[in-house]
């Protein structure tokens, strides 16, 4: 993007439904472990769903935890993680120089909707309405928490982005740092909407909500016999800085972040458009300055819907064709959709296969829709495509909100 | 806690109270050497915030309705030990099918 001074990665932390940290989630990817299982949720009983397992006491002392939100909560998690990774010397990082973007698909629902449920067991008497139901469901609220949190006293953002928000935060920490707002980025994407009922039930009433006898079957994009989203919660957060500042401190590099787009469909709700999402596609790619041919992995979209899934791979098909040294692969088989996380969970998987050359397979596709059936799909089992310079993530989300993020397998500190 | 057992003992309100204090400040509050005549504020980490946690917590696992010209009744334990008791009391003589809630 900007060549004289690139945004890299620095730190990464994360909380996914089948790992809690890179080493167990890469793991879990590559072994095609799945992390849904049945999840009780209020008014539909059990439904699959992603859940995350990590100690919230960890790094967010009780009391704040009580007032603070399950989102709150994951993103404290995954932001302390990312500080620690970057091996940063926090206690010398000038906070008021640190930012915080976070891409959310929605937040206060949960907090919304456990009020109003508690509300008529005390016969609707309002009293009993927490005094912290504001400060948990203001749009900043994630982002806040960090901010207390880790003592940041730069910009916090929170990102409403869909489910392009994991994406969208990444590029938003890196347009902070690209113009000089701020030196540190902690910036990614974060969900909690397995605590909301309304999200299943709306997905159900779309007829949009994954069901399956076997939770870990349920999470099925590009099959022929999918039937929706499988609804997880998760994040996704990494340590962003300028180039030069990394190097300055000899700091791990990761990956650059090469180039980015968001735009807009403008067109449906709910419903996608691949010509606007190859539009997308290329215009990332063409402020990395690289051509199609140049991407060797793409992280995609698809969550496992009829239409969402066809048409990303129509969009897929339109830039990239069928060359065959491209791997085309999806978390969301084996994590479900992270919803706000699922671009920045998306994306740690590319930067692992960055570290170790293997694409982690797309699980529970065992009839291709023909729609769907892309020849360089990585199934059943890891594919070793060696080292490689660029790969793609793609997370689209609803209203017709469109992000793709091109980054670039490091070149200063190699893995 | 039943209404019953307030009534009956007073010790068990004191130990109900607590216990609720320690749901809303979670970290190691240590309430067992509590003053019953101090404010509470004076002898734990409790801002104004968590002071309105904790009577909305009271009002629900007790059931008392408590209007906020009366939470400078409610500072110490003392305080919140006599006014819950009367709470009680008014509501069983007024309204005794609906004591205690439901």
């Amino acid at each position: 993007m900007n060549s004289c001074d690139p945004i890299v990665i620095t730190g990464i932390g994360l909380a996914a439904p089948n790992g809690c940290c890179r080493s167990e989630y890469r793991d879990a990817l590559l072994k095609g472990r799945s992390g849904v299982v049945a999840f009780e949720t209020r008014h539909l009983g059990s439904v699959p769903a992603g859940v995350c397992n990590f100690d919230e006491f960890r790094f967010q002392r009780p009391a704040m935890r009580r007032k603070g939100t399950r989102a709150g909560s994951i993103a404290i998690h995954c932001a302390n993680e990312a500080v620690k990774d970057a091996d940063l010397n926090w206690a010398m990082v000038p906070l008021d120089r640190v930012g915080i973007c976070l891409g959310i698909t929605e937040h206060g629902n949960v907090e919304t909707e456990n009020q109003i449920h508690e509300l008529a067991q005390y016969n609707n008497d309002l009293g009993t309405w927490s005094n912290y139901h504001n400060s948990r469901t203001v749009a900043n609220n994630p982002a806040g928490e960090v901010s207390i949190n880790l003592g940041i006293t730069g910009p916090h953002l929170t990102i409403g982005a869909a489910c392009a928000a994991g994406n969208a935060g990444l590029i938003h920490g890196a347009q902070l740092l690209a113009l000089g707002e701020i030196d540190v980025a902690i910036a990614g994407g974060v969900s909690e909407s397995i605590r909301s009922f309304g999200i299943f039930a709306s997905f159900q009433s779309q007829r949009a909500l994954a069901r399956h006898a076997d939770p870990a079957k349920a999470s099925r994009p590009f099959d022929q016999h999918r039937n929706g989203i499988v609804v997880s919660e998760g994040g996704g957060v990494f340590v962003l800085e300028r180039l030069s500042d990394a190097k300055r401190r000899d700091a791990r590099i990761y990956a650059e972040i090469a180039g980015y787009a968001m735009n807009s469909d403008a067109s449906d709700l709910v419903n996608p458009l691949a010509e606007r999402q190859v539009q997308c596609i290329q215009l990332a790619l063409k402020r990395a300055g690289i051509g199609p041919h140049e991407v060797s992995y793409i992280g995609t979209h698809a969550t496992g819907t009829d239409r969402g899934d066809a048409t990303e791979c129509e969009s897929i098909q339109a830039v990239f064709g069928d060359r065959s040294t491209l791997a085309i692969t999806n978390t969301k088989s084996l994590i479900g959709h992270t919803m706000g996380a699922a671009g920045s969970l998306e994306a740690i998987a590319l930067i692992s296969a960055f570290q170790d050359g293997l694409v982690h397979p797309t699980i529970n596709l065992d009839e291709p829709d023909p729609r769907c059936n892309l020849p360089q799909l990585v199934t059943r089992r890891p594919r070793e495509i060696g080292r490689f310079p660029f790969g793609i993530v793609n997370s689209f989300g609803m209203l017709g909100i469109n992000s793709s993020v091109v980054l670039r397998r490091s070149q200063w500190s190699p893995f | 806690m039943s209404v019953d057992v307030i009534n009956q003992d007073r010790a068990a309100l004191r130990t109900e109270l607590l216990r609720i204090l320690r749901g809303v400040l979670r970290d190691d509050v240590a309430t067992d050497d509590l003053d019953d005549d101090l404010p509470i504020s004076e002898q734990v980490t409790m801002d104004s915030m968590d002071f309105l946690d904790f009577v909305i917590e009271i009002r629900k696992h007790l059931r008392v309705d408590i209007p906020e010209e009366d939470y400078a009744e409610l500072v110490t334990i003392q305080g919140l030990l006599s006014y819950i008791t009367a709470q009680i009391e008014v509501s069983e003589s007024s309204s005794p099918h609906t004591q205690g809630g439901n």
